[in-house]
């Protein structure tokens, strides 16, 4: 079962979903648009070795926009903070966005029940195209969940701004291998 | 409705859902995280017909080095599958900020019979891969209705399986 808009109010009016900042305008029949912030992180490697912790550079989305190249993957994040210890967030572009042909996330929409952050955007342009920091690009809906909950203690628990992968901390136990 | 990881954990226990081979430890709050299996194979072809045949490889222990603009399809380590609940597969966040996709578009599975999962793999910047990392995750959902199974083509397929249908 997936919230309405009006049920994502009300529960954000009851403190069982975060969004924060929280802007009624921004909510659809049954989703919420959230916002790019203004930081953009690159891999400084061309190859991408996910054994190993791979270093970054950090960008400040200038005011007249960020031309992004089809060649390299941008680490991007929400606006706000986003979270829920009782509905499952999944992320979407939004239709606008998608339309350009402008990747929010690469396969991976699940958010963790428990998890609060700004949540790290895996940008990908299929073909050149500019953004903006503040603007309205992509959607986050929330889902009810059957069975006992246990929450979110991961690696990117409290994450402020983009996070590059931390991948390579599944290569330390090489029994679980 | 979502599964959490105690009702996941209980299903597989129940025999409702199968995952294998299974790990506790690969749980998280409301998906479990699979590996990526030990095949691989690169899509050589534009004739749907014709990429039937490509080769199927090993994916070597020292990694695959995987290059942008190709399509390689790969499957999960485990076998999974569930006659009660819906599958849908995606990539692992960590994996996700690396630039790989694990599938494309095509996140949904059937209900029904357990296979190894064929995996759309595809970079943004060159990436390397490893048999048996964990590189995606499972979420299952409840269903409301009537249950009819799956009995495609792919399910009786446990390695990396091109396109079976005919498209046109």
């Amino acid at each position: 079962m997936i919230l309405t808009g009006p049920e994502i109010i009300r529960q954000h009016g009851l403190g069982t979903i975060r969004i924060d900042p929280f802007n009624v305008d921004q909510v659809n029949p049954n989703s919420y648009n959230y916002r790019l912030g203004r930081t953009v992180k690159v891999y400084k490697n061309e190859v991408l070795d996910p054994k190993v912790k791979q270093p970054t550079v950090s960008i400040d989305i200038p005011d007249d926009g960020l031309v992004l190249d089809s060649a390299r993957i941008y680490l991007a994040h929400t606006e706000e903070v986003m979270g829920s210890d009782r509905f499952v967030p999944i992320i979407h572009g939004r239709s606008s966005t998608a339309r350009m042909g402008l990747f929010v996330h690469i396969t991976a929409d699940l958010i963790d029940i428990g998890s609060y952050n700004q949540w790290t955007l895996q940008l990908h342009a299929v073909q050149p195209v500019r953004i903006f920091r503040g603007m309205l690009i992509g959607q986050v809906t929330f889902w009810c969940v059957e069975g006992e909950i246990s929450l979110y203690a991961g690696r990117y628990q409290g994450a402020m701004g983009p996070r590059e992968s931390e991948s390579y901390r599944d290569f330390e136990n090489p029994e679980a291998m | 409705m979502i599964l959490s990881r105690a009702e996941i954990d209980r299903r597989v226990a129940a025999g409702s859902i199968t995952i294998s081979p299974y790990c506790p430890a690969q749980l998280n709050p409301t998906s479990y995280s699979y590996r990526l299996g030990l095949e691989i194979s690169e899509l050589s072809s534009t004739d749907p017909a014709a990429a039937r045949g490509d080769a199927v490889v090993e994916i070597g222990q020292a990694g695959m080095l995987l290059q942008p603009g190709r399509l390689y399809l790969s499957h999960t380590y485990e076998v999974i599958g569930s006659r009660e609940c819906v599958v849908t597969l995606m990539g692992r966040p960590s994996i996700g900020r690396l630039g790989l996709f694990v599938q494309l578009s095509a996140d949904l599975g059937n209900v029904g019979d357990a296979h190894r999962w064929t995996l759309e793999l595809t970079c943004v910047q060159p990436v390397v891969i490893y048999p048996r990392m964990l590189i995606g995750e499972l979420t299952f959902w409840e269903t409301r209705g009537e249950l009819s199974y799956y009995s495609g083509p792919y399910t009786r397929f446990s390695r990396p399986t091109g396109n079976m249908r005919e498209l046109y």
